[in-house]
């Protein structure tokens, strides 16, 4: 029993033992704790900022993917030269028949299976015509400056066999958002923004009617909290920048660039600006610079008489002269 | 007993165990650290590198959209710019058009052949051998390349841009072709 008693009295801390350990264990805590709440910072951090990128860029880079793609005849063929229906001229020639030397039978079906396409295409809303082989010339539109509505090949069918081609009309605008229960109220962010939304159609791209945004066609959310949105559509013939498809030359039917600036609130409550320039793959088919000389005598000799030979013909009619290349093979 | 008993006494730690768990210790931290250090600055370079990359492809697509006029003045000239915009005022660009040079049809057969074309043993006047298709008219291959040389020199330009952040000297560059539209194409080869 006497020896057991003096290890049990040496197993016991000094005062001062236990307040140096104490205090050596407060330090460490300290910057254990320190460490952990600044890497849970920077992981919040960086999620966001990395979040914020990638919802941009997801969304830019579906229009990116859109518009490369965007399809018209006039990148690579010309309008018609095709004497309107009802005409008083009774010698129509079409265009691309004009140098062989065909019959006059085959000449007149011809001209009945042209008239019957350019009857079809010619005045709707989404078509402005058919182009020299026949495919039908769509019409692109910007009814505002935050609307760009468009004919594209980016369409890749989801099931075999279903009725799709690639090609669908596609629209991009601003629409009011719905709430969203599950994001976090953010009190930087004003109220009443809108949403950056694509609406696709790919069921029959060769309808008349435009996108019924109303109705079946139900748009998708790309980017949240758009303050606004801007589409500029880049116009060679005047090398500038215009607000609308219309003051573009040839516009409604070959848009070369599009620039798009966008305003819109993060996730941080941030306003962000981004302004992208966004080309297709169309290759630079161009007119000539509105020289002096050969453009003006080709307007007057082509809009006044249906047999444009021997003058360029690129720019005859408003809608064809940011489009024709420099010889176009009719003439 | 007293085996036990001096077991007891000895359970405390000795120095030397201490110090290495506190080395362990803040091995693993510095460890932590470090990665984490890492982990903000990738961060960051990936903001960095997406700006840059997106300043560079919006400056190609201007040049391609709306070229330069391609004249002899325009070759290999080479100016920087700050881009415009309260944003992007540290951002600066540098453009560099170039035309391309090919090298002359003799140059080219000198070197296939041997030191010169006309001393090498498969030149043989107009005609060469050029070792698996047989004999070849050397001239009118000559005609053929300097046609398309010319067309090429004249038409096809090149054009880099380089962004830079004046801050941090990053940078990230984009090059491409660029088509002069001004020019045709024109072969003159008779025959």
């Amino acid at each position: 029993m006497s020896h057991s008693n003096k290890p049990l009295r040496q197993r016991g801390f000094t005062l001062i033992e236990i307040l140096i350990a104490i205090t050596l264990l407060g330090f460490i805590t300290l910057a254990v704790v320190n460490i952990t709440e600044d890497s849970i910072r920077t992981k919040e951090r960086t999620t966001e900022v990395n979040k914020n990128n990638l919802q941009i860029e997801t969304a830019l880079g579906r229009f990116e993917w859109d518009f490369s793609q965007i399809y018209s005849p006039l990148y690579f063929s010309s309008l018609m030269q095709f004497k309107a229906p009802g005409s008083v001229d009774g010698t129509a020639d079409a265009g691309s028949g004009s140098g062989t030397a065909s019959t006059a039978a085959t000449n007149i079906n011809l001209q009945n299976y042209y008239e019957g396409l350019v009857q079809r295409f010619e005045r709707n809303e989404h078509f402005m015509g058919v182009s020299k082989e026949g495919f039908p010339i769509p019409r692109f539109a910007s009814p505002d400056k935050a609307e760009f509505e468009f004919f594209t090949a980016s369409n890749r069918r989801k099931l075999e066999n279903s009725k799709q081609s690639h090609f669908a009309w596609v629209r991009y605008s601003l629409a009011d958002q719905e709430e969203d229960p599950d994001a976090e109220e953010n009190p930087e962010v004003p109220k009443g923004l809108k949403s950056l939304v694509r609406y696709f159609s790919a069921d029959d791209p060769y309808s008349e009617k435009k996108i019924n945004v109303d109705g079946e066609i139900k748009g998708s959310v790309l980017l949240r909290n758009v303050e606004s949105l801007k589409f500029e559509y880049w116009d060679y013939a005047k090398r500038k920048w215009q607000s609308t498809l219309k003051s573009v030359v040839g516009g409604e039917s070959v848009v070369r660039g599009v620039k798009l600036e966008i305003t819109w609130y993060d996730s941080a409550g941030h306003k962000r600006t981004t302004e992208r320039i966004f080309r297709n793959h169309w290759p630079m088919v161009l007119p000539e610079d509105p020289a002096p000389g050969a453009a003006t005598s080709g307007t007057t000799s082509g809009t006044t008489s249906g047999t444009t030979s021997g003058t360029t013909s690129g720019t005859t009619s408003g809608t064809t002269s940011g489009t024709t290349s420099d010889d176009p093979p009719g003439s | 007993m007293a085996q036990g008993l001096r077991n007891l006494r000895e359970k405390g730690f000795s120095l030397l165990e201490v110090m290495i768990a506190f080395a362990l210790f803040a091995f693993f931290i510095s460890a932590f650290l470090t990665a984490q250090g890492y982990n903000v600055s990738d961060s960051t370079l990936s903001e960095e590198q997406l700006m840059l990359q997106q300043l560079c492809e919006r400056k190609i697509n201007e040049l391609i959209l709306d070229p330069p006029k391609f004249t002899n003045a325009t070759a290999n000239t080479k100016e920087t710019k700050t881009f415009e915009g309260k944003d992007y005022e540290n951002y600066e660009y540098t453009l560099e058009i170039k035309k391309i040079v090919l090298p002359d049809f003799s140059q080219l057969f000198a070197q296939k052949g041997g030191a010169s074309a006309e001393g090498s043993e498969a030149y043989d006047g107009d005609y060469y051998d050029d070792g698996n298709k047989g004999k070849r008219n050397a001239a009118v291959e000559k005609l053929i390349f300097d046609e398309l040389k010319k067309n090429i020199e004249k038409i096809i330009w090149q054009a880099r841009v380089t962004v830079t952040n004046k801050d941090t000297k990053y940078n990230f560059s984009l090059s491409t072709f660029i088509t002069n539209h001004t020019e045709k194409v024109q072969l003159n080869v008779a025959f």
